[in-house]
């Protein structure tokens, strides 16, 4: 008795679900490139008055959280260079009445008519929205001198207002700036003097001036908050690019 | 500045005593606020004749640069080295230059224990020079420039001098006849020696107080503000300001930095970065004066600091009697020595840690040394001995080597401690900028220096590994802190239940 036996076999497209998802990726990524040309073009505006006002220029950092801007000038005796993290701005508690009263050109129906209602701020809003902080970072760099200062400040976006923490020298810029994690140790163990309050009022007073005329003041916490917007808009395209890359 | 440099110019050519006492009154009238001291001591040494035989040696032998460096050792601020760039606010008072001698008025003084109108009584015009007074200084002149060997005297001359000055005379009374003008009568002045010293004086406001009464009032009182019993000062209206003056006189408050004066020809040329500078300074300036005004406010609306600024003020107090006392040895001329600043820094009461007592220690002896430093350069150099002045310099640097010990162990009274708020927030004099005082210093540690342990960060110490760029964490999330201002916390802070230290 021959007995024949039947074997199929058919191929598992695993495929079928990865295209799916590229294929949302790429409407998406479709999506956010025709419209963000747009609001690039209008947010570019916004900040780049600063980076014109001040000669600040913008140090592209693509697939990183942390932005950077850098001036020179004194014949690029000095530089400056100031450090912000994208993610924290971006991760603010958004105050729709609070975004909408600072920015009064872009007046939403639903605004309109809570005005109408009632003409006062809420001030309750406001001071939640004032405890939340920024850290930036201040670099100072006397390049002739191979020398560094750097500030370590917080910022409080909704204010525009800075808050020196503490104020550090380094012997050499290396010392200051160095990615590696020996030289982040031995910033680490450095003494960073006294927190800043702990000052004599006259030497917070000189420092806050110095870092006010090189451009530390309210435009620059307006700039960090739309550079913010839009280089992590900017992140958000390069990251559906690389997942439809990977997907398709 | 530049006029003190003339000045000195002046006395190494052999100028006149006039001339320098002259640019001397110029310097004053022009309210550069220059030293005092410095003034009073220059005209000591070379004007008053007190020391002639020294001022001729010094006269003969002194070079510009050997000024230079006594000026220098002498009056540290009062450097010639322009290399050194010095910054200090003072505030300027108008220049009386352009109001004529007839109508500066006296509107009130005060003479005794009350004030004194004199209504219009003005400085008496400069008394014409009789033709025999004219004479006798062409007579002085002559005899002046004989003794330099470059003049003759010539009677004709005296009488051609004489003779012109009548006529210009002449010509001035016809002008005024020409146009009819009338000198009017002045009304009569009160004369001063009835009234300085109060008691003769007719008055019809005191006619009926007894003399006693009268003998017993003083002038002024002390004003001691810490001892008022209102909770809040008494801060004028913004809008009103006061007026000392004429309207020809700019009272408004302005600060000028002493060691950047600007000439008047100078200020022609300003251009609009100066313009913008210049806005930039005043808004600075009336910031400044806002944020002293709440510290001030704040200080005298609660109890703790108002007692606290008592005792260092006090104590303060003490050293500038002594050294009043050494100053009158030296000089022979009473000094009431003010303090410049009567604030405490806040943060010694919000943080209790050795770091902050020793910062307070340093803010503390900057600020005495700031006070009395012009007053002990001057006794220091009136010392008769080099050694004296050492010794009575080591005493007066122990004195204040004690005076911050004692500040240190009295004040604070008290520490500010809540779990409600992470941080205490004032305002800063510089606009974009405030000020952030940690009452949880374990945030701040989370938040600047081991934030990677909250979250679970792991540093690899790899010598190619990349952790971050220039130290900053990257830190996702934004920072929420409980912050208050000062007024607020202390407000509502049941203080009297903490424990005192």
């Amino acid at each position: 008795m021959n007995q024949s036996r039947c074997f199929s076999y058919s191929a598992i497209n695993f495929n079928h679900t990865s295209q799916k998802v590229g294929q949302i990726l790429n409407s998406e990524i479709k999506v956010e490139t025709e419209l963000s040309d747009e609001q690039n073009n209008i947010e570019n505006d916004s900040f780049n008055d600063y980076l014109n006002k001040f000669n600040f220029k913008v140090i592209e950092s693509p697939k990183k959280n942390l932005a950077q801007i850098e001036r020179s000038f004194d014949n690029d005796n000095e530089t400056i260079k100031i450090f912000f993290d994208v993610a924290q701005v971006a991760n603010l508690p958004y105050d729709a009445q609070m975004m909408e009263n600072n920015n009064p050109n872009t007046e939403s129906p639903s605004a309109m008519e809570s005005n109408e209602n009632n003409s006062e701020p809420l001030n309750d809003d406001f001071d939640s929205m004032a405890d939340n902080f920024a850290n930036v970072k201040v670099v100072v760099l006397k390049n002739k001198l191979d020398s560094a200062v750097s500030f370590e400040l917080l910022m409080n976006l909704d204010e525009g207002s800075f808050f020196i923490d503490s104020v550090t020298p380094f012997d050499s810029i290396d010392d200051a700036l160095n990615e590696s994690a020996e030289v982040e140790l031995k910033r680490e163990l450095t003494y960073q003097g006294p927190p800043f309050s702990n000052l004599d009022s006259d030497l917070q007073d000189a420092l806050e001036i110095y870092l006010e005329n090189r451009g530390i003041n309210e435009e620059l916490a307006t700039f960090i908050g739309s550079y913010s917007e839009f280089k992590e808009n900017n992140e958000y395209i390069s990251w559906l690019k690389q997942m439809e890359q990977f997907f398709n | 500045m530049i006029l003190l440099c003339q000045i000195l110019r002046l006395r190494l050519k052999g100028t006149s005593n006039g001339l320098i006492q002259r640019s001397l009154v110029a310097l004053n009238s022009r309210n550069y606020h220059c030293s005092s001291l410095f003034l009073q001591e220059y005209k000591d040494k070379f004007i008053t004749g007190a020391d002639t035989s020294k001022e001729k040696k010094v006269n003969s032998k002194l070079t510009q640069d050997k000024l230079q460096k006594i000026t220098h050792k002498k009056y540290g601020a009062f450097t010639f080295d322009n290399s050194i760039q010095k910054s200090f606010l003072v505030p300027r008072v108008a220049s009386t230059e352009d109001i004529p001698s007839h109508e500066v008025q006296v509107d009130g003084l005060f003479a005794g224990y009350r004030p004194l109108f004199l209504g219009e009584s003005s400085i008496k015009r400069r008394r014409k020079a009789s033709p025999l007074d004219k004479f006798f200084h062409s007579v002085e002149t002559h005899t002046r420039n004989r003794e330099s060997g470059k003049s003759t005297l010539g009677i004709q001359d005296i009488i051609d001098n004489l003779r012109k000055d009548h006529e210009e005379e002449n010509l001035e009374i016809e002008e005024h006849s020409d146009k009819n003008t009338k000198v009017e009568p002045r009304k009569p002045v009160i004369p001063w020696d009835a009234s300085v010293s109060g008691i003769f004086y007719k008055d019809q406001s005191f006619k009926n107080v007894p003399k006693h009464v009268m003998n017993k009032l003083k002038p002024y009182k002390v004003y001691l503000p810490v001892k008022k019993t209102s909770s809040e000062p008494q801060v004028g209206h913004e809008l009103i300001v006061m007026n000392v003056h004429n309207s020809k006189v700019d009272d408004k408050p302005e600060m000028v930095d002493f060691y950047n004066l600007k000439t008047p020809s100078q200020s022609q040329f300003i251009n609009e970065h100066d313009t913008n500078r210049l806005t930039w300074r005043k808004e600075l300036i009336a910031a400044r004066k806002k944020y002293y005004e709440e510290f001030t406010k704040l200080t005298y609306s609660h109890k703790f600091l108002r007692n606290d600024l008592k005792i260092y003020k006090n104590n303060l107090e003490k050293l500038n009697r002594f050294l009043s006392k050494e100053f009158y040895k030296a000089r022979k001329i009473h000094l009431s020595i003010s303090l410049a600043e009567n604030q405490i820094p806040l943060v010694i009461y919000v943080n209790n840690s050795i770091a902050s007592r020793s910062s307070f220690r340093r803010i503390l002896r900057s600020r005495i040394y700031t006070n009395i430093y012009p007053i002990l350069k001057t006794i220091l150099n009136n010392c008769p001995s080099e050694e004296y002045a050492q010794i009575f310099e080591e005493k007066v640097k122990f004195k204040i080597k004690m005076l911050v010990y004692n500040l240190s162990r009295k004040i604070p009274s008290v520490y500010f401690r809540s779990s409600d708020v992470d941080c205490l927030v004032e305002y800063s004099p510089i606009r974009p900028f405030k000020r952030m005082f940690w009452v949880s210093l374990q945030k701040r540690r989370t938040i600047f220096k081991e934030r990677n342990i909250n979250r679970e960060y792991v540093l690899k110490n790899y010598r190619n590994y990349s952790v971050t760029r220039s130290s900053i964490r990257y830190m996702r999330y934004p920072i929420s802190l409980y912050c208050d201002d000062f007024n607020n916390a202390f407000s509502n802070w049941p203080f009297y239940d903490q424990s005192f230290y």
